[in-house]
């Protein structure tokens, strides 16, 4: 069974608690994060862990920056998080952003799926469908 | 760690329902079956790691880029601005309360 995630509609309910069903890689002690909106277009969130102070991932609602991005879910990750049909999973891309803006990148490969009616969460790995892991989130000005 | 040899066709088992079947070797390439299931999670051991590495990168992001970043991502065009539903923009990005 596949399962379509949908980008995050402007008026898509973030749940302010998640908890993932399987940890994130390279975080395995950090299962529960708050979401809290960075910005007031429903773009840019912040996942802070509810554990370790100062630990927070930066997210996007990709649909802004890649319009035809719409990974699906498979049966293992539709059972993880314990959606059920006609439920809505949300669909988020990290954000990395050291330098500068335009070095800002989104992780395609491996994006984060939210059950808003679970408040439950899954960092897919979509490995077989040649994604980058860095792509470019702003294209240069001019 | 445990090492064993296989030749074409035969396969490992490990567990109760994991089976592992060697089904081509060529050169120094092994193409290999892994039945396992759907909650087990199979992935390529650098494919898996290079997302370790990713998210341990992401989190350390700084305020600064972010704060840049949301200016450089403020006003979109596309974004009328009187529209924004109050579960997305009244939030509190240093507290996360929305209550």
């Amino acid at each position: 069974m596949e399962h379509r995630t949908s980008a995050l509609p402007r008026t898509a309910t973030l749940p302010d608690r998640i908890s993932f069903a399987t940890p994130i890689p390279g975080f395995e002690d950090e299962r529960d994060f708050t979401v809290s909106a960075l910005d007031a277009h429903g773009v840019l969130y912040a996942l802070r862990s509810a554990k370790t102070p100062g630990l927070r991932f930066v997210v996007a609602a990709p649909g802004r920056f890649f319009p035809d991005y719409a990974p699906l879910l498979d049966a293992s990750d539709v059972s993880a998080l314990g959606v059920d049909d006609g439920d809505e999973v949300l669909l988020l891309v990290i954000v990395t952003v050291t330098n500068g803006i335009n070095d800002a990148t989104a992780n395609l490969l491996a994006p984060i799926v939210i059950s808003a009616d679970h408040g439950t969460a899954l960092q897919l790995v979509l490995a077989d469908a040649d994604l980058p892991l860095r792509a470019p989130l702003l294209r240069q000005a001019g | 760690m445990l090492i064993l040899t296989r030749r074409v066709g035969e396969s490992i088992v490990v567990g109760d329902d994991i089976v592992l079947t060697v089904f081509e070797v060529r050169g120094d390439a092994v193409r290999i079956g892994i039945e396992a299931p759907r909650s087990v999670k199979v992935n390529r051991k650098e494919i898996y790691e290079e997302i370790q590495r990713s998210n341990a990168q992401a989190v350390s992001s700084s305020d600064d880029a972010v704060d840049a970043l949301r200016g450089a991502l403020g006003n979109p065009a596309d974004d009328p601005g009187s529209s924004v539903s109050p579960t997305s923009g009244g939030a509190d990005p240093a507290t996360g309360a929305r209550h």
